[in-house]
């Protein structure tokens, strides 16, 4: 491919992927501004590692996953002299991401099934903390916890789903 | 957990301390073990923010549609390429002018409008108010300012606030706002109540009722009309208030003074009336306003969307000019932008006016005050005339909240649509927020300019090119629907929403005159 077809389909694909992307990035992020800051980083990366990625394979779900990672580096990068991960590092990631796509899609799918054999009590607690109605303090607030100990809950449950995703994905696979 | 484990997930909540976020990023670069594992967590991360997503039925995740034109936003994505190309790579700049130069040609794009998904306040009434920037009527989080006249807000918890300019609040959240400057008065129901105002030394913290607060006084007071109110200072609640008690904050001494009890404060009831003496003096100044419109010669048509009798099924011309006399088809009478003043509903698949434009034109402005409900399909119609003729003009609005201008300048060759006409899309403009309010919009087709102007509210929002001048012809056509000439087509394009005036010139208006069209006409 040279480097004007590859730059065709990128826009193509990126074009596609955007408004998805967008809508997306606007859920974890404060405002529209911090959201256009986080694309460009995200699309640099993306352009950069475009090599590696085969049509026919999710763009969206790989842009989504790259973003992430940039939203976690911007989020830190906002409170001065952090400790960010290096692009080398972020690249790296993005490219592997690339590499489990498949399975990625396969645990995504496998976690629903695992999502709702947790309990109630446990479903709401992750849907509320996903979901942008409420802060973590606030939701700490009402179970009368500290974020802190919250943290710890929440980090505990997706260990347990990271765990019966694993398990349930190697019976998917014989 | 392990010591990875906990790494990775201090990591994903953002709360990492510098030095584990290097010993963290060692890890990872050497071990794609440990890097296997954060895309992992990451990827359950993604699917429960998605899991919570769809219980919570937000459209993270817009449907793509695919429509064939040219749009803005690609040009931009190609833009944002070159900036970050050339940070990047210092690419060959040949390469990518010449990709630019050729877009791919099917575009998907964001199939909803535009709305504040933060949303949590809405402004329901204004009285000659002067806002310090642009203003939409739904409000976000921040801040606030209003140079002079006033303004009741509907809090999406409940409470309704009155404020006098000039004023200045900090909208926390749909249950706190921060009082900067000017005079207040809350109303909270039961629902609402907790809801706090916080003057910087006092949190007024609401227990059902009504009060007013006058941060314009060097001592911040605060006057209980009605029902229950707390103080609090520094996290301590200092003083409970009952009605008719007033206190006011004393700076020097960091504490609370009782006060003689005032009632100088507009409520929402004294802005109701004045927002109704008000809306009579606009639409008195309106009514002046169209009769000095039907003195113009270039006036070709004027609805005005005034019912007169019972059975009334027919629009007549308030321009003095000609007949075109409007055939009603199926929209209803009901309450159009000004008290005790009709319009007309646009309901059914065959609710239109129909109607004959005789004449040909080199220029055409039209105008129209609309309340859009809901967009019902790709297209809905404001002015269409039948089929797709060369001279044709077809004034829409798209799914996605756009304007849009279609032109027919030559007759159709095999070559395809944009060999013989285009379309101009405006940006969308037309945000979910915005349904259910009355809105004025106008597009001047320029022949001296070459240009058409799209118009919002009397804003303009977009302006194109005339790509081949015409002699518009429209001959039988339709508000709010489309009378198309191919048999089989299943192109639905009618208007969901009210229609309160209708107004075609047969020039060129300058923005100048569509402002002062938008603002004698405004409710």
């Amino acid at each position: 491919m040279n480097e004007k077809d590859k730059y065709g389909l990128f826009i193509a694909e990126y074009g596609k992927a955007l408004p998805a992307l967008r809508a997306f990035l606007r859920q974890l992020l404060p405002s529209w501004f911090d959201v256009d800051e986080v694309l460009q980083e995200t699309s640099i990366i993306l352009w950069k590692k475009f090599d590696q990625f085969e049509p026919g394979s999710s763009f969206s779900a790989w842009a989504s996953m790259v973003a992430r990672f940039e939203v976690l580096k911007y989020r830190r990068g906002k409170s001065r002299d952090r400790h960010v991960f290096s692009d080398e590092t972020l690249e790296l990631l993005a490219e592997e991401c690339l590499d489990m796509e498949e399975k990625l899609a396969e645990q995504r799918q496998v976690l629903k099934t695992c999502f709702a054999k947790l309990e109630q009590k446990q479903q709401t607690l992750l849907t509320q903390s996903y979901s942008r109605d409420l802060s973590i303090k606030e939701l700490a607030e009402n179970e009368g916890k500290s974020p802190g100990s919250l943290y710890k809950v929440l980090d505990r449950l997706r260990v347990k789903l990271m765990k019966c995703v694993k398990d349930n994905g190697a019976l998917a696979h014989g | 957990m392990d010591k990875l484990d906990k790494l990775i997930a201090a990591y994903c909540d953002g709360h990492i301390s510098d030095e584990d976020s290097q010993k963290l990023e060692e890890i990872l670069t050497e071990s794609p073990e440990a890097r296997q594992k954060l895309i992992e967590y990451i990827n359950i991360d993604a699917g429960l923010k998605e899991i919570a997503d769809a219980e919570n039925d937000i459209i993270a995740f817009p449907k793509e549609k695919v429509k064939k034109k040219a749009n803005l936003w690609i040009y931009a994505a190609a833009a944002l390429f070159i900036i970050n190309l050339s940070l990047v790579f210092q690419a060959d700049k040949t390469q990518i002018e010449a990709a630019k130069a050729e877009p791919p040609v099917e575009i998907p794009k964001e199939v909803l409008p535009d709305f504040k998904r933060d949303a949590v306040a809405k402004i329901t009434r204004e009285v000659n108010a002067v806002f310090a920037n642009h203003q939409s009527s739904s409000l976000s989080p921040g801040e606030l300012k209003l140079e002079s006249g006033l303004l009741q807000i509907e809090f999406f918890s409940g409470a309704t606030m009155v404020l006098e300019g000039p004023a200045t609040i900090d909208v926390k959240s749909s249950m706190e706002v921060a009082a900067l400057s000017g005079k207040i008065h809350v109303k909270v129901p039961e629902t609402a109540q907790g809801f706090i105002v916080d003057t910087g030394k006092m949190q007024v913290h609401d227990l059902g009722t009504e009060f007013a607060i006058d941060m314009n006084k060097p001592s911040p007071e605060v006057h209980v009309l009605d029902g229950e109110v707390e103080i609090h200072h520094d996290k301590q609640k200092l003083k409970t208030l009952l009605k008719s008690d007033s206190i006011a904050w004393n700076n020097q001494s960091e504490s609370l003074n009782d006060i003689t009890s005032r009632e100088d404060f507009i409520s929402y009831r004294q802005i109701g009336q004045l927002d109704r003496y008000n809306h009579q003096n606009r639409q008195q100044e309106w009514l002046v306003y169209l009769d000095s419109l039907k003195e113009r010669n270039d006036l070709l048509l004027l609805y005005d969307f005034q019912q007169t009798d019972d059975w009334q099924r027919t629009l007549q011309n308030g321009a003095t000019h000609g007949k075109m006399e409007g055939a009603i088809i199926g929209a209803q009478w009901s309450e159009g932008r000004w008290r005790g003043k009709t319009a007309l509903d646009f309901k059914s698949i065959n609710d239109r006016i129909r109607l004959h434009i005789p004449g040909e034109y080199d220029s055409m402005t039209m105008a129209c005050w609309v309340r859009i409900d809901s967009f019902d399909r790709w297209l809905s119609s404001l002015l269409l005339n039948d089929g797709f003729a060369p001279g044709s003009l077809h004034w829409q609005l798209s799914d996605v909240g756009e304007m849009i201008l279609g032109a027919k300048h030559s007759q159709s060759t095999p070559k395809g649509f944009y060999h013989s006409a285009y379309n101009i899309f405006t940006p969308q403009v037309i945000e979910l927020d915005t349904m259910g309010d009355w809105i004025h919009l106008a597009m001047v087709y320029d022949q001296n300019s070459k240009t058409i102007r799209q118009y919002l509210n009397g804003t303009l929002i977009d302006t194109g090119e005339i790509v081949k001048t015409q002699t518009i012809i429209l001959g039988n056509s339709e508000i709010g629907n489309w009378q198309h000439h191919r048999k089989d087509s299943k192109d639905i394009r009618s208007f969901n929403g009210r229609m309160d005036e209708f107004l075609i010139f047969s020039s060129a208006l300058s923005s100048e005159d569509i402002k002062i069209m938008y603002e004698k006409g405004k409710p």
